[in-house]
């Protein structure tokens, strides 16, 4: 094509230039439905209710979680103090009973003590 | 915001006049405000500035889809959706230019997609197509006898033909501006253009002359 404008379209050529008017002028912008402003907007307010009440549950999901978390740590911590607790129980009945043995073999070293000297 | 003020903490009220139908909408003669207590301002800010961007802008987007789909109800729902998308990106819109550019596009690549899924579908109607016609007719009120020939002229171009034509003469824009829009070079749409106005200038030599003569 010679003598092309801007968009690549001659610039002599009458017909062509009319059936550019023409299209210019049949292709104007079409009026949206009636209430589809309303429509749109129904459905963006719907969205942002959905999306905070999103928010929402996965705010409870988390807090939930933390407190489930608090929860069984806090029983964790009172098993190990039990535990703790029982382990020195035991070790301090261990150790009370070793004494104990300890001062029953020397009894019983003195008894044999006396009976061999009669 | 026209139809409600704003208060100290944020929420929104009915100014004197408007009937506030539900705790959330009221109506005006101009159309629909939110008023919901429910939100923050952030979030009632935002949707009035899509209820004004989609009150200034609705004709292009719905005009677009119509055009390129050629079927009323599916160009509601992808207008409907353009601007839903519009809702979630709006922060990241510069200018109002940037947004008439993004809902162009967005515009543009939703119909098309639409064509393309619509294609795949066995259980397509051939009929359907019709329907667009019927309404843009409905929406023109009395069409003019150009613009019905025009709408049949362009309803009988290949799609990607129909998108450059639509671009160009419904919206206005240069070869370089419809390039940006549809992302691809300006070459293939000065091209495209050419083929176009060349189909267009054989299918209707015809009905123009008897335009002209009538």
């Amino acid at each position: 094509m010679d003598e092309l404008g801007v968009d690549g379209i001659k610039k002599d050529d009458g017909e062509l230039i009319e059936l550019e008017r023409n299209l210019r002028e049949g292709l104007q912008r079409v009026a949206a439905p009636l209430g589809f402003e309303a429509r749109v907007m129904v459905a963006a307010v719907g969205r942002e209710r959905r999306r905070r009440w999103a928010r929402m549950r996965a705010g409870w999901a988390v807090a939930a979680v933390l407190l489930l978390a608090g929860a069984g740590g806090a029983v964790e911590y009172q098993h190990m103090e039990y535990e703790r607790k029982a382990a020195v129980a035991q070790e301090q009945v261990g150790l009370a009973l070793h004494i104990a043995a300890q001062k029953l073999d020397l009894v019983r070293h003195e008894l044999n003590e006396k009976g061999d000297a009669r | 915001m026209k139809g409600a003020q704003v208060l100290e903490d944020g929420r929104w009220r009915p100014r004197q006049g408007i009937f506030a139908v539900s705790e959330l909408f009221a109506f005006d003669l101009r159309g629909i405000c939110v008023l919901s207590d429910e939100f923050t301002k952030d979030v009632a800010e935002e949707l009035q500035i899509l209820r004004e961007l989609v009150r200034e802008h609705q004709s292009m987007v719905y005009s677009i889809a119509l055009r390129i789909c050629r079927n009323g109800g599916a160009a509601e729902e992808i207008a409907q959706d353009v601007f839903l998308e519009l809702h979630r990106n709006l922060r990241k819109l510069s200018s109002p230019a940037h947004v008439v550019n993004w809902l162009r596009r967005v515009a543009t690549h939703r119909t098309l997609d639409w064509l393309r899924k619509r294609e795949r579908d066995p259980q397509r109607d051939a009929e359907e197509f019709d329907e667009g016609w019927i309404r843009v007719g409905w929406h023109y009120g009395v069409p003019s006898r150009l613009g019905s020939q025009m709408e049949s002229l362009v309803h009988s171009l290949p799609e990607a033909h129909r998108v450059v034509i639509v671009m160009r003469y419904q919206e206005g824009l240069s070869a370089e501006e419809i390039a940006e829009v549809l992302g691809i070079p300006a070459a293939t749409v000065k091209s495209q253009l050419q083929r176009a106005l060349q189909l267009l200038r054989r299918k209707g030599s015809d009905v123009l002359k008897e335009y002209v003569r009538g």
